[in-house]
């Protein structure tokens, strides 16, 4: 299901790719007709994610992972690996383009999946480098899941104080 | 080659630079503090990678839902900037609209809002429209945003055939920050153009005489520029020869 879901949004946004370039070969200015139908795929997309997002990952059982980095001026962020109950679930090796948009504000979703109601242990490992030395630093989280979805932020700060970088897992209220 | 060529030449390198004034080749920018709504984060971080397409859907989606909290007008804003990027000019220009309409709007919002509102009427060849929208601009704009006007108000002239009126001072360092070299090489390419070359020889060695240390731009950045005026210059003394 998620697979097919995907591989529509990809075969429409080809197919919109492909006319736009037509397009543009022939004139320079998009036409309303390139607008509107951009619109419609935007729209298609929305309501694709909005399907996919209520059919495999019901809010009882959500869990949505971010990360964020708030200055990021002590660290350039290299690695990132997320463990559920000592079970890797993601990770993700970080381009300059990618920390870039970290570094000016965006939020990356990282991950979004399932979990049992219940306890659990959330631990991230971050591997970067600082202003002096190569870092390899963990976080954790004991969380308990409820019926609402979980959402998590893992957080990369400045210690100012400290002059060095800090690493936590916010729990978001939901 | 002939004349017309090294003239196309010209021409080109100058729209190639044009080019880069696109709503994301800002120039540089503080950093900014965590957000207090992720899905808007989660934008921004599709728009700073240019991937204009996942940035728009992830701002639909948040409006099919409850919206995004706690970011006044920015939502609004970067919708508007990321529909321009992705070529939907009229959407755009409808955003911008209904937050110039609203008077209650704060004049920061009401400055990016004629900005972008300029941008989208430049991109359109409608220059005088852009002078109009960018003249609504206020001095409490940040400082980037008015060195980027700065910028765009020479290359109208130039669009307008009108930038022998503008005289040196409006290379005004100060005032356009980083856009300094990229305005110096597009005055220099029009006179180039026009066959001035005396002019445009001065505006090329500015250019070439300018400092990495004195620009934000990247070193590379800088060099590129200089090799391109350095080329330009090179066909401005071989025309002045033949």
């Amino acid at each position: 299901m998620r697979i097919a879901l995907r591989s529509l949004a990809q075969l429409t946004l080809i197919l919109i790719s492909l006319y736009s370039s037509f397009s543009y070969a022939e004139d320079a200015t998009p036409t309303a007709d390139t607008e509107a139908l951009k619109e419609s795929v935007l729209t298609l997309n929305r309501d694709l994610l909005i399907l996919e997002e209520e059919l495999l990952y019901p809010a009882s059982s959500q869990v949505a992972i971010y990360l964020s980095m708030d200055l990021g001026t002590f660290f350039a962020l290299d690695a990132v690996k997320v463990e559920i109950d000592n079970q890797l679930i993601t990770s993700e090796l970080y381009s300059d383009k990618q920390t870039q948009a970290l570094f000016r504000g965006g939020v990356q979703r990282l991950y979004v999946g399932n979990l049992k109601t219940g306890e659990h242990e959330i631990s991230a490992i971050f591997t970067g480098r600082g202003p002096n030395k190569d870092y390899k630093r963990g976080a954790k989280l004991i969380v308990n899941k409820t019926t609402d979805p979980l959402v998590l932020e893992l957080r990369i700060q400045d210690s100012e104080s400290q002059m060095q970088p800090k690493f936590d897992i916010k729990q978001w209220e939901m | 080659m002939s004349f017309l060529s090294r003239k196309k030449i010209l021409h080109l390198a100058s729209v190639l630079l044009a080019v880069s004034v696109s709503p994301v080749t800002l120039a540089k920018e503080k950093p900014k503090t965590s957000v207090s709504d992720l899905r808007y984060g989660v934008t921004l971080y599709h728009y700073y990678q240019q991937d204009y397409l996942s940035a728009l859907a992830e701002l639909m989606v948040a409006d099919s839902r409850d919206g995004i909290q706690g970011h006044g007008n920015n939502p609004e804003l970067i919708a508007g900037g990321i529909s321009l990027a992705f070529g939907m000019q009229n959407h755009a220009e409808s955003v911008f609209n209904s937050i110039l309409n609203d008077e209650k709007r704060p004049q920061t919002a009401r400055d990016a809002a004629w900005f972008y509102l300029g941008k989208l009427q430049y991109l359109r060849a409608d220059y005088e429209g852009a002078a109009r929208s960018f003249n609504h601009i206020s001095n409490k704009a940040s400082e980037n945003l008015l060195a980027q006007v700065s910028a765009l108000k020479i290359n109208i002239a130039i669009r307008q055939n009108n930038f022998m009126q503008l005289d040196k001072k409006s290379l005004d360092e100060d005032r356009l920050l980083d856009w300094n070299p990229y305005a110096t090489y597009n005055l220099g390419a029009a006179y180039a153009r026009a066959g001035n070359f005396e002019q445009a020889e001065y505006y090329f060695n500015e250019l070439n005489d300018l400092d990495g240390d004195e620009s934000s731009l990247t070193q590379k950045e800088l060099w590129a520029l200089q090799d391109k005026a350095a080329t330009a210059m090179g066909y401005s003394f071989w025309h002045k020869k033949i």
